[in-house]
C-alpha cells in the first residue's frame, strides 16, 4: 500500500503539467484579455488593441474540443478616434453589419508540450476564411488565482495573420500608403474553467 | 515694397526648409529613442505571466504584447519605459492605445518633414524665378 502511494506520488510529480480537459470560458475580467492587432508600412506603424472577447474552449481531450471567440468591433481602438471611426465604418469592418468578429472550430491539435493548433472558421467584416493559429497553453498554477478564489485557470497565447483583402476589406486609395493588407493579430488571454 | 516682401517671403521659405530639416535631424539624433513597444498587460495579468516566467521564457509578453521589431520614438515620455529585471539591457515602452497613447514616431516626423521641407524648397524657387523676372522686367523699363 505505502509503495504503491509511493509511486503514485512519485508518477504526480513526473507527470508533465498538462492542461485539465474541461470547459473554460474567456468571459473574465477585461484585465486577463489583451488582443492586439498591428499593420506595419514604412509611413506608419498603426497598433490597435481590444481588451474585450467572450467565448469559451470545451476540452474534452488533448486532440479534442471546440472553441469560440468573439470580439466586438466597437471595442477596437488605435489610438487615434478618428481613425477608429474609419476602421468601424462601411468601407472598413462595418461595425454596424457585423458587430464582432468571431474565431471558432473543432479542429485542436498538439504540436509541442504546450504548443497547439486551432483550425476553424475566422469571420471578419462578414466573410469567414479557414484559419489555422498556432497558440501556447498553459494551466495557471494554483498558487497564483488564489486571490481570484482558487478554480482552474489557462492563458491562452498566440499570433496569426489576417489578410483584410481575403475578407473583402479592400483599403482605399487614400490609405494605401499607411495601412497594410496584412495585419498581424496577437492574444494574450486567461480563462477561467467552469 | 513688392521686392521687399519677395526677398522676406524667399528667406523664410529657404529658411523654412532649412529650419524643418535640421530640427528633424536633431530631434532624430538627440531626442529618440529606440524602444520596443509593448501594449501593457493589466497589473494582474503581469503577476499571472511573473509566476509562470521561467529561464529562457520571452521577457517583454510579461509586461505586454510586444511588436515585432523595435521603433524610434521622438522625445518619448519617461514615465512609459521599462527596463525589466529579467533583462535591463531591454528598454520597453508601454503604450496605451485603449488610452489613446500614440506616440510620436522617427519615421512618421521624416515622412512629414521631408515633406514640407520640399514644399517650402518648391515655393522657394517659385518665389525665386519670380523675384528674377520682376528684376528683368524692372530693368528693362528703365531702359
Amino acid at each position: 500500500m505505502k509503495k504503491t502511494l509511493t509511486i503514485a506520488l512519485l508518477m504526480a510529480f513526473l507527470v508533465p503539467l498538462s492542461v485539465q480537459a474541461k470547459e473554460y470560458s474567456f468571459d473574465v475580467n477585461g484585465k486577463y484579455v489583451n488582443i492586439t492587432f498591428e499593420s506595419n508600412m514604412a509611413v506608419e506603424d498603426i497598433v490597435g488593441t481590444t481588451n474585450t472577447v467572450t467565448g469559451s474552449f470545451n476540452w474534452i481531450s488533448e486532440e479534442k474540443g471546440s472553441f469560440e471567440l468573439k470580439v466586438p468591433v466597437a471595442t477596437l481602438k488605435t489610438g487615434i478616434e478618428m481613425r477608429d471611426d474609419h476602421l468601424k465604418s462601411e468601407g472598413w469592418l462595418n461595425e454596424k453589419k457585423n458587430p464582432y468578429i468571431v474565431f471558432k472550430g473543432d479542429k485542436i491539435k498538439k504540436i509541442g508540450e504546450t504548443s497547439y493548433e486551432l483550425t476553424g472558421s475566422f469571420d471578419l467584416a462578414g466573410k469567414s476564411v479557414e484559419k489555422t493559429i498556432s497558440v501556447d497553453i498553459r494551466e495557471v498554477p494554483q498558487s497564483l488565482v488564489g486571490n481570484l478564489g482558487g478554480g482552474s485557470w489557462i492563458r491562452v497565447r498566440g499570433e496569426f495573420a489576417v489578410k483584410l483583402s481575403d475578407h473583402g476589406v479592400k483599403i482605399p486609395d487614400m490609405a494605401a500608403a499607411k495601412v497594410n493588407d496584412t495585419w498581424k493579430v496577437k492574444i494574450s488571454l486567461f480563462a477561467k474553467g467552469k | 515694397m513688392l521686392s521687399k516682401i519677395l526677398r522676406v517671403l524667399l528667406l523664410l521659405s529657404f529658411g523654412g526648409a532649412m529650419g524643418i530639416w535640421s530640427s528633424a535631424y536633431v530631434l532624430d539624433n538627440y531626442f529618440s529613442q529606440d524602444v520596443l513597444p509593448v501594449t501593457p498587460h493589466s497589473l494582474e495579468a503581469v503577476e499571472f505571466n511573473h509566476g509562470m516566467w521561467m529561464e529562457g521564457d520571452p521577457v517583454a509578453e510579461v509586461y505586454g504584447i510586444p511588436g515585432d521589431e523595435k521603433i524610434r520614438v521622438v522625445l518619448p515620455d519617461e514615465s512609459k519605459l521599462l527596463n525589466p529585471k529579467e533583462d535591463p539591457n531591454l528598454t520597453l515602452m508601454l503604450i496605451d492605445k485603449q488610452h489613446g497613447d500614440n506616440p510620436l514616431q522617427v519615421k512618421t516626423m521624416w515622412f512629414i518633414a521631408k515633406r514640407a521641407a520640399a514644399a517650402a524648397l518648391i515655393l522657394g524657387h517659385i518665389l525665386l524665378f519670380t523675384s528674377i523676372a520682376l528684376r528683368i522686367q524692372k530693368r528693362r523699363k528703365k531702359r
